[in-house]
């Protein structure tokens, strides 16, 4: 997933109090789970319906993991596991880890020279650079491009993707339901013994990811709001990595990553579908058996202080205005994140609500508007945040101003009942459908087992928030929309700061 | 392996676990590990009613979600439009949605559904018209009362009708963006026949013809409960279900005229190789095919079996010999073109570098001739039906998904068991037999052959390729909309007249005598919503050099056009300007003010009866007869002679076409001609640009220099 102008998925899971049913609230039931002795957790749920399965390996790390330095190596990783093992993806294992060792040689002899910095050779750069291609064409000729993803196209993979974020790192694919056992070994044998193959050509490409990213002046935008976001927490990162790092993370990086992160606690597998749990269980134990034990890592100790003061990052561009706003509020553990996100859906969810009447339908002084709560992450204390794209012929100070009315609005009158059962019906709906495919319902069961703790809160997520009261959402209001706790993000153009008497 | 043995022995050993696992552990060759035969797709019992009224519906109760989904598929189509109208049903589909409904407009029957969160969707295709409702179980009747009102009342506004006209002319406009999208729409031209239903394509003239009344009339005819198979599946009990529907569409009054016969299909007649031009591309675009056939056909199952083995994706024959082996295609493959209702296109296709387009041609013949002498392996046979079984399993991966097949299946008139018994011969069909159906459906003196691409660039091939007829891919114009009296010669002779007093009042002498001119402007263009800056400079070596800069937020853009030839720098280094673009650039010319202005003489001017107004000034009209040029009206101000508009049919920012209204304010005196400072573009009643002069430079000596490409 990218950075850029996205909600961040929000659970917005709300029952209008009755009608679940009956196959739905035994869904739960279900649902079973077997545990390896590595301590590696697999929830299963048979579906017969049709001869396919989905599965899903949620790896509780993420970018926020990544230490300085060595940024977007978590990202990189997720790359490497689509690279092979040493029996999926090479020629000659033995040969190639041989070539693979001197490209690192080769690396290291040219990070030495530039960290050598204003004393670095250029000429010496420029041999050493030489160098290292040399060396990578030969491990190359080891390789069996896309090996890995073949194999799955030629057995009818569907949906074949991966994806890493600030708090996650997810695998995920499709397959007809006779494909069982190929999916665990290749599957257990990407989690136990991954090659980093390919490393530094798959890295350049990351880095071109990063740079086309940065061609767009909103990306460069909520790059700089999001670190201004965060004094202290990591949720201030790119998720991507920052471009002078990704020019140095190395193999060695990235493994010691994993060595500390892919640890078999530290994942969950879902699989939904045509699948027999006995017949997982035994698959689990032939393939999985030996996915690295270990102690589960320990969460991120910062905690981002309380915010007191507004941040205002301002960015002048010719390119369409827009005003983005974001507040501190509570992570997705806390009780309060409930009335959170219904908060979010009150401000920005729709053509029906209250930014989207006053700016877009009634003063025309947007574009578009928006709002969602856990932005960029909500494992830990995150952000609601509310954008608005400023129509023609508007300023952005007058978005802003009427953004902060009409948050104020919901701050001293709260929303209205019928507002709330509006959001709480869509809420319901967008869970609903997302638990009806194969996949995902095992993104939902592995996302809830390990990042908090324990599959069954999924089934008591909506009751939960079909408890948040009208008076709830205010109060959260009045807590979060204040001054101090605002981190403003515009986008404007230069002759809007001449005409006001600014400076570029 | 040995490295593994010894990384697993090295944990097993640290984790106190015995050894599971060999030497080699669990890590055999993926490629061999057994797959069980898969499990048939699922077997569904829906409830058939057909209600009084006609209408059959067929229902599924599946308790798991509290969601329901309805489908409609109504008997209506695109293929049933007059030739002069095409478009029709399209358009009538995407406004029945958009306009709402005559007791809930468009815009209210979003928010509704949107607070309810349901959805209600229609849209007629070729052969079919489908409606559809997804609702949760509470919301079931009024998600379902909507839906009615969509399906039986619909509003048809005239401004969705207008928005669902232009939405259609963007489509238009950017169809012959892609060669691959040209040559498959050019292939069923050829299988089909140019004008057959099953071929056509909407065009500009088509869609401004389409009036609302003529929506309303076709929503008349073609929707009828007994035109229309409906299916409801999920969380809801039938009867209650069955109850509602009947008081929905209980009275609902049956069809009364007789549905058109369908077009027939014949064999291709179209025969030899033809190719279509396309100048901006730099790899070519091969089909060879004929027509398809019906999935009805006996033979469908086993043809499909050959498709899959010659060209159905990397482990196919043409993958393997020209990509693989040979290293020509970009892409590759073969399809068999079965359709339920008619039979498509069958071919099979490359796409490879310009320059080996013959060589690749000549392997592409091979390999078909090959594939109907050859009978496939008994390894090839496996891997197809394998792949083809896969992949059927994911379209029907739902029982929902079955339901809605099986409806089809009603609706055009196939057994309720197609499928299985399909998936049934598919399993079973042997290699003779996949040959023998290919033989029989496969004429190698049928197959017409189809090339797209650059033809300035094959013009060493073209004689090895041998004879071809070019196809004329040209989208064509809309036919002029002004209507105009006769002309007499005094009305020419008075547009004559107007014109060289705007001569004069804009320079006389010093405007034909101006040799070049520089001119840098600044302001806004209004595109999707947005307000974009823009700087320009164009510099103009008359009488046919001009040189035009853009610098827009995202970068600088540049065009230059000089003597019939053009290059252009749209931020990604020169490259030449295709020949289409060109032309354009010297229609455009064409109205310049300086050169009407100086060349007035040359064109034929009809002085238009009365006056006009043009921004609050009294004006008098010119209307320019002219084929390079339609519905071009220059406006003249009363008073001081200049020309104030100028109206005309142009291209607008998507490339379809638009009436454009340019008007032309603030003239200035500099060096002896007169400008105008101020300059506004509007495109269909909208504003697209304005722009204000900041420096005018006449006569300082321009070269050719100035105009050659980098």
């Amino acid at each position: 997933m990218k950075n850029g102008l996205i909600a961040a998925t929000c659970l917005c899971v709300l029952v209008s109090g009755s009608a679940f049913s009956a196959g739905f609230e035994s869904l739960e039931s279900q649902v079973k789970e077997y545990r390896l002795p590595n301590g590696l957790t697999f929830l299963v749920l048979e579906r017969h319906d049709a001869p396919v399965f989905s599965y899903v390996t949620y790896v509780d790390a993420g970018s926020v993991d990544d230490l300085p330095g060595t940024t977007g190596v978590a990202h990189m990783f997720e790359h490497m596991a689509f690279k092979g093992t040493p029996t999926v993806g090479t020629k000659d294992y033995t040969a190639e880890q041989g070539a693979m060792k001197k490209v690192d040689e080769a690396v290291a002899a040219l990070n030495a020279e530039q960290d050598k910095r204003q004393a670095a050779d250029s000429t010496k750069i420029a041999a050493l650079t030489a160098a290292v291609k040399e060396a990578e064409k030969k491990a190359q000729e080891y390789v069996i491009s896309n090996d890995f993803s073949k194999i799955l196209e030629e057995n009818g993979v569907v949906d074949l993707n991966a994806g890493t974020f600030t708090d996650w790192t997810q695998y995920s694919y499709s397959l007809p339901s006779n494909r069982l056992e190929l999916w665990a070994r290749l599957e257990g044998d990407r989690l136990t013994q991954p090659v980093m193959r390919e490393y530094y050509t798959e890295r350049d490409v990351v880095y071109e990811e990063r740079r086309f990213e940065e061609s767009s002046p909103v990306g460069r935008l909520v790059s700089e709001w999001l670190a201004a976001s965060f004094d202290a927490h990591a949720y201030g990162k790119d998720v991507i990595g920052y471009a002078s790092d990704l020019k140095r993370i190395t193999r060695e990086d990235a493994w010691d990553f994993r060595k500390k992160y892919y640890v078999a606690t530290n994942m969950t597998i879902a699989i939904v579908g045509d699948v027999r749990f006995e017949d997982v269980k035994k698959l689990a134990d032939k393939y999985f058996a030996n996915v690295q034990a270990g102690d589960d890592p320990p969460p991120l100790r910062t905690v981002e202080p309380r915010h007191d003061s507004e941040v205002r990052v301002i960015h002048e561009e010719e390119a369409q205005p827009i005003v983005l706003v974001g507040y501190h509020i509570p992570g997705g553990g806390d009780p309060e994140w409930f009335a959170a996100d219904i908060l979010s859906d009150v401000i920005g969810s729709g053509r029906t609500s209250r930014l989207y009447k006053r700016l877009v339908k009634q003063d025309k002084i947007a574009a578009q508007t928006g709002a969602s709560a856990g932005f960029i992450g909500d494992k830990y204390p995150t952000l609601l945040f509310v954008q608005a794209v400023v129509a023609k012929d508007a300023t952005t100070d007058a978005v802003e101003k009427a953004i902060y009315e009409e948050l104020n609005r919901v701050s001293k009158e709260g929303p209205t009942a019928d507002e709330l059962k509006k959001i709480k019906t869509r809420a319901q709906a967008s869970f609903i459908r997302s638990m009806r495919s194969n996949s995902g319902l095992a993104e939902e069961l592995a996302t809830y087992e390990e990042k908090w703790g324990d599959w069954h809160k999924l089934f008591k997520y909506l009751k939960a928030l079909n408890q948040v009261t009208p008076a709830d959402v205010q109060r959260m209001s009045a807590d979060t929309f204040r001054p101090g706790n605002r981190v403003v993000g515009i986008l404007r153009h230069p002759e809007t700061a001449a005409a006001e008497g600014g400076s570029k | 392996m040995r490295c593994t043995w010894s990384t697993l022995a090295a944990s097993l050993i640290a984790l106190g676990v015995p050894s599971l696992v060999s030497a080699q552990g669990p890590w055999v060759d993926p490629r061999t590990i057994p797959v069980p035969e898969l499990n048939p797709i699922p077997q569904i019992h829906p409830q058939r009613v057909q209600l009084k009224n006609g209408m059959i519906v067929y229902f599924l109760e599946n308790h798991e979600f509290p969601i329901v989904d309805v489908q409609a598929r109504v008997h209506v189509g695109g293929i049933y439009d007059p030739p002069e109208k095409v478009g029709l049903a399209s358009i009538t589909g995407r406004v029945m949605r958009s306009g709402g409904s005559t007791q809930t407009n468009g815009d209210a029957l979003d928010e509704k559904l949107e607070s309810m969160a349901s959805s209600v969707e229609v849209g007629i295709g070729d052969t079919d018209g489908t409606a559809s409702a997804s609702t949760l179980t509470p919301n079931l009747d009024q998600t379902l009362r909507l839906y009615a009102q969509v399906l039986r009342t619909p509003a048809f506004p005239q401004d969705k009708i207008d928005l669902a006209k232009k939405q259609e002319k963007t489509g238009i406009a950017s169809r012959n963006d892609e060669h691959l999208d040209i040559a498959f729409r050019e292939l069923s031209h050829l299988v089909y026949g140019k004008d057959h239903p099953y071929a056509r394509e909407t065009e500009y003239a088509t869609i401004d013809a389409i009036t609302r009344d003529d929506l309303i009339a076709l929503h008349k005819a073609y929707f009828h409960p007994d035109r229309m198979i409906m299916t409801v599946y999920g969380d809801f009990n039938t009867k209650k279900v069955q109850t509602l529907l009947n008081q929905l569409f209980g009275d609902w009054p049956k069809a009364t005229q007789p549905l058109p016969a369908d077009p027939v299909v014949g064999k291709t007649e179209a025969k030899g190789v033809f190719f279509a031009n396309k100048s901006d591309v730099t790899n070519s675009v091969i089909i060879i095919g004929h027509e398809g056939m019906r999935e009805d056909n006996p033979d469908y199952p086993a043809m499909d079996v050959f498709h899959q083995i010659v060209g159905g994706g990397f482990s196919s024959r043409l993958f393997n010999d020209i990509r693989t082996l040979r290293g020509l295609a970009y892409a590759t493959g073969s399809f068999l073109g079965a359709g339920l209702h008619h039979p498509g296109a069958q071919g099979f296709y490359v796409l490879t570098q310009s320059d080996s387009t013959r060589a690749t041609l000549g392997y592409l013949r091979n390999d078909i001739q090959q594939a109907l002498t050859q009978k496939p392996t008994e390894e090839e046979l496996k891997r197809a039906k394998d792949a083809m079984l896969n992949s059927l399993v994911f379209t029907l991966s739902s029982k929902g998904a079955v339901l809605n097949r099986m409806a089809a299946y009603e609706y055009y008139g196939y057994p309720a068991d197609f499928l299985t018994r399909y998936e049934k011969a598919v399993r079973v069909v042997t290699a003779d037999e996949v040959l023998a159906a290919a033989k029989r459906n496969v004429r190698p003196d049928g197959l017409v052959t189809l090339l797209v691409g650059d033809k300035a660039a094959l013009s060493s091939q073209l004689s090895a390729i041998g004879p071809m007829t070019d196809i004329d891919i040209s989208i064509p114009e809309p036919g002029t909309s002004t209507v105009r009296p006769e002309g007499s010669e005094a009305d020419f002779k008075r547009g004559q007249e107007l014109l060289g007093a705007a001569l004069e009042a804009t320079g006389g002498a010093a405007l034909s005598k101006l040799s070049d001119l520089t001119v840098e402007e600044s302001g806004t263009i209004s595109a999707q919503g947005m307000e974009i800056a823009i700087s320009t400079r164009t510099l103009s070596k008359f009488p046919d050099c001009e040189r035009s800069e853009q610098t827009l937020p995202m970068g600088k853009m540049i065009q230059s056009v000089c003597g019939g030839q053009g290059w252009m720098d749209a931020m990604q280094g020169p490259e030449d300007m295709p020949a289409e673009m060109v032309a354009e650039a010297e229609s455009e010319r064409n109205r310049q003010l300086r050169n009407v202005l100086t060349a007035h003489d040359q064109l034929k001017l009809q002085a238009m009866p009365g006056e006009t107004d043009v921004e609050g000034r009294p004006a008098l009209a010119v209307f320019v007869v002219s084929d390079k040029v339609k519905d071009w009206t220059i406006y003249v101000d009363k008073e001081t002679h200049r020309i104030v508009r100028m109206d005309y049919r142009g291209r607008g920012i998507t490339g379809a076409p638009v009436m454009a209204k340019e008007f032309f304010e603030d003239y200035r005196q500099v060096g002896g001609i007169w400008y105008p400072y101020k300059h506004r573009i509007v495109h269909d009643d909208a504003p697209l640009a304005t722009m204000t002069v900041s420096s005018i430079k006449p006569n300082t000596g321009l070269t050719a220099e100035t105009f050659k490409k980098p």
